[in-house]
């Protein structure tokens, strides 16, 4: 059906969607007790293993609730009304709403750790980015947003851990989506650049994420990458956390996400990232 | 048609998400048989092959790694040729390696997509057995 290694793996409805799990990898290094770097380290590894089992404890019963609504929307027990349909929708809505929290908090857990590992492989960047927009469509659909996406056929492969990769860009396109009006419009580009900021001219990949949203106030620009800062307010769901993790995870490849962005116009999200491993 | 529906044995210790399972293959005009634990799962296939297995990792007692690695390792070479999918709601990358590693066919976090998921396990019946 598909090639070995292609198969749809962690298929999640929500933000998890093929190939992508952003899960915790931790290093289980050996250690030897006493010293507090040791101390540090197995309270690490206990806070990390209870967050598996939090992340283990709370997608279990959202199995069930996205399943059954699943169900019940799709027609199978019988035909929706509208005003019932609705409600499964907001259903829906809220459970992945939750599974979003539940996948940042370890996240950001795992990076706080410092103990996050990357598993880099060679990587179409254009392709995740591509099926990171093709997950966010439905979202940007509800709202009669336009997604364009603009990146070249050809492949552009660089050394990344892909589940990561996935991880910056649906964040930063779901993020898109959420703080641009209805009938507004998102774009992504994916090209080749070379990187000013590694010296040396080395190559690097840029992921441009431009929207036609309500921008960010000028003293706001560096508190959205802060941890549970949401400079717009409670009406717009989201954890506060999806940037600062997508910063994190750019910069943990040796790159890097900054934003410009007129108050009333829009904002761009620029991530780069160097091709090869940084040595 | 003269061959009979696929059947699925689902694995899994929470009755919910195996009642679902079966909604959503039954659907599909599969047939499914359960199993919540490690140890009732290998009795069942190793006594009738399915002609895939979803297997929940985190089970009771056996877990389904070893399920699978005993699958597997079966001296019935239909036995250890069943097609296995594991299906966890512990989506870490390193779990879903252990799985592979332990010779499921492929990997399924939870919550899953119920619009795809008995073409994944038809997908892996086909690649199994062409024809």
């Amino acid at each position: 059906m598909w090639p070995d290694g292609a198969a749809p793996y962690d298929r999640v409805p929500g933000r998890n969607r093929p190939g992508q799990s952003n899960g915790i990898h931790v290093s289980k290094s050996p250690v030897t007790p006493g010293d507090a770097a040791t101390e540090f380290r197995l309270a690490s590894d206990a806070t990390m293993d209870f967050l598996a089992n939090v992340s283990h404890e709370l997608r279990t019963p959202l199995t069930a609730i996205l399943g059954f609504t699943e169900v019940i929307a799709s027609g199978m027990d019988g035909p929706v009304t509208p005003s019932q349909a609705a409600d499964l929708a907001t259903i829906q809505a809220s459970s992945r709403h939750l599974l979003e929290l539940v996948d940042d908090l370890i996240d950001i857990a795992a990076i706080e750790s410092g103990r996050i590992e990357l598993l880099r492989e060679p990587v179409d960047v254009g392709r995740i980015v591509r099926e990171a927009a093709e997950d966010t469509r439905p979202l940007a659909g509800e709202k009669g947003i336009s997604l364009v996406v603009d990146a070249p056929a050809a492949p552009i492969v660089a050394s990344v851990d892909p589940s990561r990769l996935r991880t910056i860009a649906l964040n930063l396109l779901s993020n898109a989506v959420k703080f641009t009006p209805s009938g507004g419009r998102v774009q992504v580009t994916v090209a080749p650049t070379s990187s000013a900021a590694g010296g040396g001219g080395r190559h690097a990949v840029e992921i441009r994420v431009r929207d036609s949203g309500i921008g960010i106030a000028p003293e706001d620009l560096e508190r959205i990458f802060d941890r549970f800062v949401r400079v717009a307010g409670p009406s717009v769901a989201g954890t506060g956390l999806g940037l600062a993790i997508a910063r994190e995870l750019a910069r943990l490849h040796g790159g890097d996400l900054t934003v410009e962005s007129t108050v009333g116009i829009g904002s761009t999200f620029t991530v780069r990232l160097p091709l090869g491993e940084p040595s | 048609m003269t061959r009979t529906r696929p059947l699925v044995l689902v694995v899994d210790d929470m009755a919910d998400t195996r009642r679902l399972m079966r909604r959503v293959l039954e659907r599909a005009s599969l047939r499914v048989a359960e199993a919540a634990t490690g140890e009732a799962a290998l009795k069942v296939i190793r006594q009738a092959p399915p002609d895939a297995v979803v297997l929940d990792l985190r089970l009771p007692g056996m877990s389904g790694l070893d399920v699978a690695r005993a699958v597997r390792a079966d001296p019935n070479a239909v036995v250890a040729a069943t097609p296995i999918l594991a299906c966890s709601a512990s989506v870490q990358p390193e779990v879903r390696r252990e799985a592979l590693d332990a010779g499921c066919d492929a990997f399924e976090g939870k919550p899953f997509d119920i619009r795809s998921f008995a073409d994944l396990l038809l997908g892996l019946i086909a690649r199994r057995a062409p024809g």
